[in-house]
C-alpha cells in the first residue's frame, strides 16, 4: 500500500489499511515519543489522536498532502506529543526548536478540541448500547419521529424523553471525568 | 427548571427551534449567567463533534487496532542504519585493499587476450602443491618447506642447457629479469617477480602477443599461473619488444621454471628458472 492510500484508509475507515498503517507509522511515533519522555501507552494515544487529527484536516475542501504522508503524520504526532508534554508540566517547558513545526500550518493542531473529542467519545462509549445508537440518531439530526420509529419506540413523546435521559446522562459522565477539569486548563 | 427542561431548552436554542420569546430569555441568560452560557457551549461542541458516525467508528476501529494487534517492532534508527552502511563501505573497503594485496596470478592486463588464446583451464589453475593458500602464513618456510619441492624437473632442466638459462633462439629473447637461479623470498605469504626482457618483434597484432608460463618442478605440462607480459614500445615500427610483467605471487618453497612462449603458434622462445625461500629453507 502506497503512504498515499493511508489518507483514503482513514477517511474511509478502511480496517487493512489502518492496520498497515499502523504497521508502518507507529514503530516511528514511539521513538519520537519515547526520545521525548514518553511510554508506550503515551505512543498510542498520539498515534490514535495524530489519524484523528489527520481524518479531520483531510476533510477540509483545501486539503492537500505536501509531503510524504510518514512525515505529515510524524509532524502532527510531534506537536500533540510536545504540546500534551507542555500542558502536563507543572513547569514551564520549552519545546526544543527542533521539535517544532509550527512554520507548516497544516501541521497545527488544537490541543483543546483533540482532547475534547476523546473525552466526548469515551463517556459517549459509556452508555449502554441504546442510549448509544439513541443520540447518535440524534446527533445526526434524525427527527424524533425516526428516532422512534428505529429505535422501535412507542411514541415520539417516549423517543424525546429517552433521548434526554440519554444526553443528561451523557453530559454528567462528561463533567464527572478528571479531564474535563484539565480541559479548563488547556 | 431541572436538567432535563434546560437541556432540552439548550438543544432546541441550538436547533433554532425556540420561540420568539423563549429565544429572547434564553439570551438574556446567557449575557448574564456564565455558568447557563458554559453548559450552552458544552452542549454545542458534544453536538459536533460526536455528530460525525465516521469519525466514531474511525476511534473505534484505531481502538481495536491498537489493543489487538501486536505492537510493530522497533524503528531501525536511520543513524543506525548509517553507521552499519559506513560500517559496510568500510568492511569493502578492507576487502577490497585485501583483494589488492592478496597476489594474483596476472597483474598484467590479460583482459584484453582473447579467450581462445588463452588456456582457461590452466588460467590461474591453483596447484595446491606450489600455490600457498590466502590463508595460510608463510611465517616459517623451513617447516613448509618439502625437499621434494626443490627437486630439479629433468624435463625443464634439459631445455635450459648449461647456465640455467637458454633462450632456444640464439637473441631472439634476452631476459633482463629474473636473473637466472634467483632465489625469491616470500613476503607476507607473497612472492614479487619482474618479469622484464626484449623479444624479437613481428607482425602479430594482438595487444599482447607473448605468454609467460609458471611451472612448479613436478609438472612440465600444467602451469601454476600464466601471464600475458604488456609491450611498453609497441608503438611504430620496431625491432625488439620490451616486454614486462610484474607480478606478486603466492607461491610455496620450491623450485619453479618459466616459459615464454609466442600466443599465435605456441612457439616456445624462452626457457628460464628460479626458486624461492631455497636458501632460507635449505631446499636441496
Amino acid at each position: 500500500m502506497q503512504q498515499t492510500d493511508f489518507i483514503s484508509a482513514i477517511l474511509s475507515g478502511d480496517r487493512v489499511g489502518l492496520s498497515r498503517m499502523y504497521v508502518s507509522i507507529f514503530p516511528a511515533v514511539r521513538k519520537l515519543v519515547r526520545d521525548y519522555g514518553g511510554s508506550e501507552d503515551d505512543a498510542k494515544d498520539v498515534f490514535q489522536d495524530a489519524t484523528i487529527v489527520i481524518y479531520e484536516k483531510a476533510q477540509k475542501p483545501d486539503f492537500q498532502l505536501t509531503s510524504q504522508f510518514s512525515t505529515f503524520f510524524i509532524g502532527i504526532s510531534r506537536n500533540l506529543w510536545m504540546s500534551r508534554r507542555q500542558k502536563k508540566s507543572a513547569s514551564e517547558v520549552t519545546i526544543p526548536e527542533e521539535a517544532k513545526y509550527m512554520a507548516d500550518g497544516s501541521l497545527e493542531i488544537d490541543l483543546l478540541q483533540v482532547e475534547r473529542g476523546k473525552l466526548f467519545y469515551k463517556a459517549l462509549r459509556e452508555l449502554g448500547e441504546d442510549c448509544q445508537k439513541l443520540l447518535q440518531l440524534f446527533f445526526q439530526k434524525f427527527s424524533m419521529e425516526e428516532i422512534a420509529e428505529e429505535m422501535g419506540f412507542g411514541s415520539e413523546g417516549y423517543a424525546r424523553r429517552r433521548k434526554s435521559q440519554c444526553k443528561d446522562r451523557l453530559v454528567e459522565l462528561i463533567k464527572n471525568a478528571p479531564e474535563f477539569q484539565e480541559l479548563k486548563n488547556l | 427548571m431541572d436538567n432535563l427542561e434546560q437541556n432540552d431548552l439548550i438543544e432546541r436554542y441550538l436547533d433554532g427551534t425556540l420561540s420568539p420569546a423563549e429565544l429572547e430569555a434564553v439570551e438574556a441568560r446567557l449575557a448574564t449567567d456564565s455558568a447557563f452560557s458554559a453548559e450552552l457551549e458544552l452542549h454545542r461542541q458534544i453536538q459536533v463533534e460526536l455528530a460525525d458516525p465516521k469519525k466514531l467508528q474511525l476511534r473505534d476501529m484505531l481502538g481495536d487496532i491498537l489493543r489487538q494487534e501486536p505492537a510493530p517492532p522497533e524503528e531501525v534508527s536511520p543513524n543506525w542504519l548509517k553507521m552499519a552502511g559506513i560500517g559496510l563501505i568500510v568492511l569493502l573497503g578492507i576487502l577490497g585493499i585485501w583483494w589488492i594485496s592478496v597476489p594474483t596470478e596476472h597483474t598484467t592486463p590479460v583482459s584484453p587476450v582473447q579467450p581462445s588464446q588463452q588456456v582457461p583451464s590452466q588460467q590461474n589453475a591453483p596447484n595446491p602443491d606450489s600455490l600457498a593458500k590466502p590463508s595460510e602464513k608463510v611465517q616459517s618456510p623451513i617447516a613448509m618447506a618439502d625437499q621434494a619441492s626443490f627437486k630439479l624437473n629433468p624435463v625443464f632442466e634439459a631445455r635450459l642447457g648449461n647456465g640455467g638459462i637458454r633462450s632456444t633462439d640464439g637473441d631472439q629473447v634476452q631476459m633482463q629479469s629474473p636473473v637466472s637461479g634467483t632465489d625469491f623470498t616470500i613476503i607476507k605469504g607473497q612472492v614479487k617477480i619482474n618479469f622484464k626482457g626484449t623479444a624479437q618483434a613481428d607482425d602479430d597484432p594482438q595487444e599482447f602477443p607473448l605468454q609467460l608460463n609458471i611451472y612448479n618442478n613436478k609438472s612440465s605440462d600444467i602451469p601454476v599461473a600464466q601471464v600475458a607480459p604488456i609491450i611498453t614500445n609497441r608503438k611504430g615500427q620496431v625491432e625488439k619488444w620490451t616486454f614486462s610483467a610484474r607480478e606478486t605471487l603466492r607461491l610455496s618453497p620450491g623450485q619453479y621454471y618459466y616459459t615464454l612462449e609466442r600466443k599465435s603458434d605456441g612457439e616456445l622462445l624462452f626457457v628460464g628458472k628460479f626458486s624461492v625461500d631455497k636458501k632460507v629453507s635449505g631446499g636441496k
